[in-house]
């Protein structure tokens, strides 16, 4: 066996001494996939012609122009803030709320309530985007915009909540402690001592709710009815019937918009939080 | 030949230069320690023997075989890691085994010959435990019996017994000295705590600011060390500026504060004329008296003989003078046989001084003396920032 | 100062009734998730026994019919096969994205930003970039034209569908398998090579073990969503390719039969219960706790 031996002794000295090129090709191949669509994207939202050629003939700003005349466009626009924001306002109170509780309190519901918290993120969506229409239609009969805010913050509870833990759980109690001991109450020590320091955590749990919500298709393609839709399903629309290169251009606009989004939400924590327990 | 030859050692990170051309060797069965302060690269060194930097420049050879190049899995080298990173997630036995698996030894000999290994560091039985289950001093046993079962031509320890208290440390030392000469091993130790390296090693390699200070065996550093950072560092020192006014092939003599004193050349570094020295003497070798003590006059003094001669007196050894003269105590400290005095000396800065006695009070004026013969001088190099003070280690 | 004196009280009712607060505070949350959340599929549970409309007639026949039905039947192992590939195909590439991170990268939260960044995008844009880049004459077509080498026009095929999934799956698995390694002692890579195992070796005796538990959260992560996905194989895998999720949409969306369709829904939510049961068994700890023994 000691031809199987050498073999194998080359193939480790080959890795061990060639590790970091290695990992180098690795980083480079799959951030690249990862980001070269976003960059056809983006190339192609200044495309002239027809979407379907490529490389374009010329580059022109025409489409940006578009859209921004688009009313259709615009109005879903509008829609979409007026679900995300108040959407993100209540799943970032909620997460908040249960950050502090299944921090602070030990109680009989509590590993329940992190569960619950959590399984929105596995469970298929498509499945809870049925259920919730059965539910909120069929049975509750909740008018759209409401089920479709609800819908969303179910959606975005387990993003938040995962920013926001880590933020109560890092929080050095010593200084509520000296609060109290200075002579402010809970609720008090609350508002002037906790928040404050938790606030970037909680800023930035909103704004990647917020992202989520922004971008949200599954479950407002099931809940909404036919009004007006909010944008990523008026660009489903859009891919579905009839393909323009406007439709690049709103893909840029959604991404620069998230991208700043996030960046901002790291800036205020570290990325760490999303991955560390 | 020697076991273990390192030659012009050198390691460079970016602008810094941690390791500079260090040169030294382990004979086979031979227990050296590399004693250094935090950052003298060290454990730097260590981990090239390893195999895990790579050398700047310079060679290492292993019973005459290069090994830079030579990836760690293919050295005959095993390492016992500062924080012995057990492997968690295997039984006690299967972390010991595991090098002899690697290297393709059957199942039923590896754990018999891990079985053995856990009787000769005295954890029979250990065999299925996790290592989360043991205390520190069981891990490190088990951490050593891993290094050991593998049979290198040498084992190597990055501060091991660093986290363990004094008495667990003390216990462990003396393990480590039978063990090896059980398994008639040779160790390469790395440590910043002298009181460890002296207790264990046959030899020490100094090292400051990646560089070789001295290479010796206790005894050689500490009674001649060859410079004043090898003095300091191994044992304690009190240091006093001196200047060089004459020198002869058997004396050199000092003006230190406003006193002249001759000292016999042995003891002394190449110095020049008008040469700027260091004067170092090791705290047992003050003699502490009542002031007013006068150099001629009969007293009863501490810490030469109990017949209580003159501070000023011959020693058997060599003709030399003495250096004498007064201070106020500042602290004492009792240690149980000796007391540790602390001495604001009027002209020479601080002085520590060991002695039998526990007369003397704090804020007391003493004399204060020691026999030229005792001392070592270095020179002072040119950034040497100690400045008349007088420092004690 | 009477708003002070009302919080003062607020605060000292709620110590005294510490069961209260605690009600309170994570009441609110509890009681949302249960009612928009649990209740739904409770809900669903219960249409999927009904016939032809909610508040129809009880039946079994929803489920009979899907169970009975061998294309129903192969739809579904077809999207377990299909969910498998993906799921192997990204925990390998996401594995070794995140050691090459963890173990040799110097500017690692730049890099872990670059990988994330695109999941906060819409899924339909992603979705739509790859239409753009796989479809005949696009972007990929071209590129392989300039090599010299024939267009391929993969839009409507199984590989793109797969190259979907892996595109939108890949970022989310990286997070866990990072927290995992990142949370390995490096000294035990060190202690395994010392002792005679080379990289692979050391890899496959020390570092995977280790990590076993963030693995297999990656592995949950991305199976159960695709399994349950309609949109990436209905705009890149065509008629081709139909996946369970996309029956369940028809019957939502086109042919109205929703007790049919929440029947579906039970049976992909039954898989998924199974599935997250036997990840919880081996180890796997998807309520964030990381679990490695250290």
């Amino acid at each position: 066996m000691s031809g199987r031996r050498t073999i194998s002794r080359a193939i480790e000295r080959f890795v061990h001494s060639h590790a970091g090129q290695l990992a180098g090709i690795v980083m480079i191949a799959v951030l690249g996939f990862l980001w070269l669509p976003i960059g056809v994207l983006v190339f192609m939202s200044f495309a002239d012609g027809g979407v379907l050629s490529f490389p374009p003939d010329q580059l022109t700003l025409r489409w940006y122009g578009v859209f921004l005349e688009n009313e259709a466009a615009r109005s879903a626009i509008v829609t979409t803030l007026t679900i995300s924001v108040p959407s993100t306002i209540i799943t970032v109170t909620l997460a908040t709320m249960t950050a502090y509780a299944v921090d602070r309190y030990g109680f009989r519901g509590r590993g329940t309530l992190q569960l619950l918290s959590t399984l929105p993120v596995v469970v298929p969506l498509v499945v809870t985007g049925v259920a919730l229409v059965l539910f909120l239609d069929g049975t509750l009969g909740l008018p759209d915009y409401l089920s479709v805010v609800l819908a969303h913050v179910i959606r975005t509870i387990p993003f938040a909540t995962l920013v926001i833990l880590p933020t109560f759980v890092r929080f050095d109690r010593g200084l509520e402690e000296a609060s109290k001991d200075l002579g402010a109450d809970e609720l008090a020590t609350f508002r002037q001592v906790t928040l404050p320091n938790v606030f970037p955590g909680v800023v930035a749990g909103g704004l990647l709710a917020f992202t989520l919500s922004f971008n949200e298709f599954v479950y407002t393609y099931f809940v909404k009815g036919s009004g007006d839709p909010t944008l990523p399903v008026y660009i489903w629309n859009q891919i579905r019937y009839n393909v323009t290169p406007e439709v690049n251009v709103i893909s840029v606009v959604f991404l620069v918009v998230a991208v700043t989004l996030v960046l901002v939400a790291v800036s205020l924590t570290r990325v760490e939080l999303l991955t560390k327990r | 030949m020697s076991l273990l030859r390192v030659r012009g050692l050198t390691k460079r990170f970016g602008d810094l230069l941690a390791v500079d051309d260090v040169d030294f060797d382990v004979a086979d069965g031979e227990f050296v320690s590399i004693l250094g302060p935090s950052g003298s690269g060290k454990s730097t060194v260590l981990r090239m023997v390893a195999g895990f930097e790579t050398p700047t420049d310079g060679a290492i050879a292993l019973n005459g075989e290069p090994m830079v190049g030579t990836p760690p899995f293919e050295r005959d080298v095993n390492m016992v890691f500062q924080d012995l990173a057990l492997f968690p997630h295997l039984t006690v036995a299967e972390n010991i085994g595991y090098g002899l698996k690697q290297a393709g030894v059957p199942a039923d000999e590896w754990r018999d010959r891990a079985g053995r290994m856990l009787e000769m560091v005295r954890l029979d039985g250990y065999d299925d435990r996790m290592p989360t289950e043991l205390s520190g001093g069981e891990q490190q046993r088990v951490a050593l019996a891993r290094a050991l079962v593998n049979e290198p031509a040498l084992v190597l320890f990055d501060e091991p017994l660093s986290s363990l208290d004094r008495k667990l440390r003390q216990h462990m030392q003396s393990e480590l000295q039978r063990l090896q000469a059980e398994t008639e091993t040779t160790f390469l130790y790395v440590t910043h705590d002298q009181e460890v390296a002296l207790a264990v090693s046959d030899r020490l390699v100094v090292l400051n600011d990646g560089a070789i200070q001295q290479i010796g065996t206790v005894e050689a550093l500490y009674e001649d060390p060859q410079s004043r950072f090898v003095a300091d560092f191994i044992g304690d020192v009190n240091t006093v500026t001196a200047r060089v006014t004459d020198a002869t092939d058997e004396t050199i003599t000092v003006d230190v504060g406003s006193d002249r004193v001759s000292i016999p050349r042995s003891v002394a570094d190449d110095v020049a004329i008008d040469a700027s020295v260091d004067v170092c003497v090791r705290p047992f070798r003050i003699r502490v008296g009542p002031a007013g003590t006068k150099t001629t006059e009969q007293s009863e003094t501490d810490g030469a003989t109990a017949d209580g001669g003159d501070l000023d007196r011959a020693t058997d050894a060599e003709i030399g003078e003495t250096f004498t003269t007064t201070g106020t105590v500042r602290s004492r400290s009792y240690q149980g046989s000796d007391s540790l005095y602390e001495i604001a000396t009027d002209e020479w800065g601080r002085l520590t001084a060991e002695v039998r006695s526990n007369a003397y009070e704090p804020d007391e004026r003493v004399a204060v003396a020691w026999d030229a013969s005792d001392v070592h001088v270095f020179s002072r190099s040119a950034d040497d920032r100690t400045g008349d003070r007088g420092d004690d280690a | 100062m009477a708003s002070r004196d009302r919080l003062g009280t607020v605060s000292a009712f709620f110590r005294e009734h510490p069961r209260l607060r605690t009600l309170a505070i994570a009441g609110p949350p509890a009681a949302i998730l249960v009612v928009f959340f649990a209740l739904p599929l409770v809900a669903m549970l219960v249409v999927s026994f009904q016939t032809g409309q909610i508040g129809g007639a009880w039946t079994l026949e929803n489920y009979r019919g899907f169970v009975g039905s061998e294309t129903y039947l192969t739809v579904v192992w077809r999207t377990l096969l299909l969910s498998a590939q993906v799921t192997v195909i990204v925990a390998a590439i996401g594995y070794a994205l995140a050691y090459s991170i963890v173990r040799f990268s110097r500017r690692t939260t730049l890099l872990l930003l670059l990988v994330i960044l695109p999941f906060w995008t819409s899924y339909i844009i992603r979705m739509y970039a790859w239409i753009n880049i796989l479809q005949s004459g696009g972007v990929l077509d071209s590129l392989l034209g300039l090599v010299g080498l024939p267009a391929v026009g993969l839009l409507y095929t199984e590989t793109a569908v797969l190259i979907g999934f892996t595109y939108v799956w890949l970022p989310l698995a990286v997070l866990p398998f990072y927290a995992s390694l990142s949370s390995l002692d490096p000294d035990l890579i060190e202690a395994s090579k010392d002792l005679g195992a080379g990289p692979i070796r050391t890899f496959v005796s020390v570092t995977l073990p280790l990590t076993a538990t963030g693995v297999i959260t990656g592995l949950v992560l991305v199976f159960i969503p695709t399994f349950g996905s309609f949109i990436t194989p209905r705009l890149l895998g065509g008629t081709n390719n139909i996946m369970i999720g996309m029956v369940i949409e028809n019957q939502f969306k086109s042919a109205f039969n929703w007790p049919f369709g929440a029947a579906i829904g039970m049976v992909i939510s039954a898989v998924v219960v199974v599935l997250l049961v036997l990840a919880t068994r081996l180890g796997g700890d998807l309520l964030g706790d990381g679990g490695e023994p250290s």
